[in-house]
């Protein structure tokens, strides 16, 4: 009885030293961190609950280290710090380019920050997304575009750890600019020696065939002098022995050739039109991208495209 | 004669419902009539006995005035028993030196009425009632078998209740409980509860171990498992001992279902029992303790609910746990007509106002609701006191400690329940057939 007493307090003994009050947290919504005049500054915005539904208070420090800018900010808080929910960071490029190796020390060495947040960057200045930060959810948007288009891709902390630590690739960052007064997605970039490259639209479309990142994108081909779009439903790339191999299942969506769908040929010449222009696509971005991020070796690409007959446009006919 | 009379007369003067009558049967000699008006019925004296002593002759001898009176149950006593039939509901007749006792008791209880406290939608809705005859009767109409056992003996040093142990042929279990309930030294019984204490006395444990139920249909189902059952003069309910966990799960109306329904009802009533006792704790625990682990939107709301009431949340939780009990003490106890103003002011005055005036918020609410509610889905009442106290156990516990102590808690909970053995089985078994290969 005394044993199982004595057990029975040691395992009770940590209990209260975690006690919180809900009403007592200010819940973290994202970072954001910048550098100026050799200072980092650190922003955090925290959903203020209550009152108004999602109003998001930017908290403000100023530091010669990035963690003396965190305990800087808690001179203008009144509520103790809730990481747990963090959704995403956003990185200015001279960070990236200069900084990165603090940034991502203070990320990972603090344990109660979660590991699935996103990595985003910015073309514009960092005060300024802040600031229709309560507009926009950034996280949704960024989700709903990489899942929709395919110029974008979800970068998560994680990936940028194990790309940062790997040492062969190079991490591409997804951006968001500000544009009509609105937060929308930017092209992707990467860095190679602090000099910014710009991947287009089709070479973000070739990176996401590349790195396994289509969901539901929509794949725009020219037959002709017309076109017809794809949407994919599966996709599967492999880099086996420098030879890449990609399969990506699609629907048809949207048709304006001039060839006769009632043909079953014609499907087949659709699917080797798009083949032949995504391959054509990803030798292009592989040649063009000039430090290489996965694709260094790739010599040979073989690309498989098919439409699947459910589903697809006018299916009745085929 | 004289002894005993004087005797009466003595006891009239205390019991102003003792009747005696002095009937003049011959010249010389009287005839005494003595019962109790309040438990005899007095159509059956007139009927019976009075009717024929006033217009027949007695011929002095007890033989003529038993020929006079036809067809009603009668004994010849002891001078010294004549109060103890008198008081059973007989009607004493006295001439010379001879006692004679004809029953005559009166109906004193309500019909077979249909369950009150276990209502049913489908079966029989036939329930016991406070007649110890009826109620046996109401087991036999269902057990037509001569296996059908019933013993019986006289509890209570001063009430003397009869208490009728029922059984099925071969049950090992009878002499036992025989046993135990021939050592019971108590005063009096006014019903079956009163032996509950005598019977468990071995298991210090909160688990109901024996069960109570109103329900004919119930009882015999238990009898055909081989429990025994225990009745007692004036109580409307039964005792089945043993009960097992799991008993209390089955209800009788499950047997009347498909059986798909009936797995699945059983499974609603488990979860409910599970989800009583833990969902306030786990609330607690998760908000005060870990609120890393609740959904960002969900946290959002959370947070935003807490932003204004002024009491930690344990406190919060008692208050309407407490609020909770009082309502549900006061409608067990208000008379059914009234019984609407109090839900109204319950529902209406106490949760939506406490909540507008900041005390509560409203996810508590929910929560308590919600727990409550899955408490008073039980057919059987006993154990709601387990998940009551188990309730408040883990609530404490798990304000203290967090998730630790509500681990630590859940482990209190199956560490009682799985050391609890009766008649040399586990508590928790599955198996509720007590019939051995042997026995069908």
């Amino acid at each position: 009885m005394k044993k199982l007493l004595i057990i029975l307090i040691i395992l009770l003994l940590p209990g209260c030293y975690n006690y919180k009050e809900l009403k007592d947290l200010s819940i973290v919504y994202s970072f954001s961190i910048d550098k100026k005049e050799n200072e980092y500054i650190l922003y955090v915005n925290t959903i203020k609950p209550g009152e108004e539904k999602n109003k998001i208070i930017t908290n403000t420090g100023k530091g010669k280290t990035i963690m003396a800018s965190a305990r800087n900010i808690n001179n203008s808080l009144d509520l103790n710090l809730l990481n747990s929910n963090l959704e995403y960071v956003l990185i200015s490029k001279e960070i990236i380019k200069n900084d990165l190796n603090e940034v991502i020390d203070y990320l990972s060495r603090d344990t109660r920050l979660p590991f699935n947040f996103l990595i985003v960057t910015t073309d514009d200045n960092i005060d300024t997304i802040n600031n229709y930060l309560t507009k926009t959810s950034l996280e949704n948007l960024l989700k709903i575009s990489s899942n929709k288009n395919g110029y974008t891709y979800l970068l998560d902390f994680k990936t940028l750890l194990h790309n940062y630590l790997s040492k062969e690739k190079e991490t591409v960052y997804p951006t968001v600019n500000i544009e009509k007064d609105k937060i929308t997605i930017g092209n992707l970039i990467y860095f190679n020696n602090k000099e910014e490259i710009k991947l287009s639209k089709e070479e973000a479309l070739s990176f996401n065939i590349i790195s396994n990142n289509i969901k539901n994108n929509l794949i725009t081909i020219k037959c002709g002098n017309k076109y017809f779009s794809l949407e994919a439903l599966k996709s599967k790339s492999k880099i086996k022995n420098n030879n890449l191999k990609t399969y990506i299942e699609t629907k048809l969506v949207s048709y304006e050739c001039d060839y006769d769908l009632n043909n079953i040929n014609t499907i087949k010449l659709l699917e080797n039109l798009a083949s032949k222009e995504i391959k054509d696509n990803l030798y292009y971005t592989i040649n063009n991208m000039k430090k290489d991020y996965i694709a260094t070796k790739i010599k040979n690409i073989e690309t498989n495209i098919k439409i699947t007959k459910e589903g697809t446009l006018r299916g009745d006919l085929l | 004669m004289e002894k005993i009379v004087n005797k009466l007369y003595k006891l009239k003067e205390t019991s102003p419902d003792l009747m005696i009558k002095k009937i003049k049967v011959n010249l010389f000699s009287y005839l005494y009539v003595a019962s109790f008006e309040t438990i005899t019925s007095s159509d059956k004296i007139n009927d019976f006995i009075l009717k024929y002593i006033s217009s027949k002759r007695i011929i002095n001898t007890k033989k003529d005035i038993k020929n006079f009176i036809p067809s009603i149950n009668y004994v010849d006593i002891n001078k010294d028993e004549t109060i103890n039939y008198l008081l059973n509901g007989f009607t004493i007749i006295i001439y010379k030196n001879e006692v004679i006792a004809f029953e005559t008791r009166a109906d004193l209880d309500r019909g077979i009425a249909s369950p009150q406290s276990e209502p049913s939608l489908r079966g029989p809705k036939e329930a016991f009632i406070e007649n110890y005859q009826k109620n046996i009767g109401l087991i036999r109409k269902r057990i037509k078998s001569e296996k059908l056992i019933i013993d019986e003996l006289n509890i209570g040093n001063k009430s003397k209740t009869k208490i009728g142990i029922i059984y099925l042929k071969n049950n090992n279990l009878a002499s036992k409980v025989k046993e135990k309930i021939n050592n019971i030294n108590i005063d009096s019984i006014v019903d079956i509860n009163y032996i509950k204490d005598f019977i468990d006395k071995d298991n210090h444990t909160l688990f109901p171990t024996v069960l109570y139920t109103e329900k004919a249909d119930d009882a015999a189902r238990f009898l055909l498992n081989n429990r025994v059952i225990l009745i007692s003069e004036n109580s409307p309910s039964i005792a089945v001992l043993p009960t097992y966990f799991m008993d209390y799960f089955i209800s009788s109306e499950d047997f009347y279902h498909k059986k798909f329904f009936s797995s699945f009802m059983r499974f609603i009533r488990f979860m409910a029992f599970i989800l009583s006792i833990t969902l306030p704790s786990f609330f607690i625990s998760i908000i005060n303790y870990d609120p890393e682990m609740i959904p960002f939107p969900l946290l959002i709301n959370f947070s935003s609910q807490r932003i204004n009431s002024p009491f930690p949340l344990i406190i919060e939780a008692f208050l309407l746990m407490i609020t909770f009990e009082l309502l549900y003490e006061g409608d067990s106890k208000t008379p059914e007509g009234r019984g609407t103003s109090l839900s109204v002011l319950g529902a209406l005055v106490l949760g939506e106002s406490s909540v507008k005036a900041g005390l509560i918020s409203p996810i508590m609410v929910i929560v308590v609701s919600i727990s409550s509610i899955a408490s008073l889905i039980f057919t059987y009442h006993d154990i709601q006191g387990v998940i009551r106290f188990y309730r408040y156990f883990l609530m404490i516990i798990s304000s203290l400690f967090g998730i630790i102590g509500l681990i630590i808690g859940i482990e209190l909970l199956l560490l009682d329940i799985s050391s609890i053995t009766l008649f040399n089985k586990p508590y928790i078994s599955s198996n509720l057939s007590l019939i051995k290969k042997e026995d069908k």
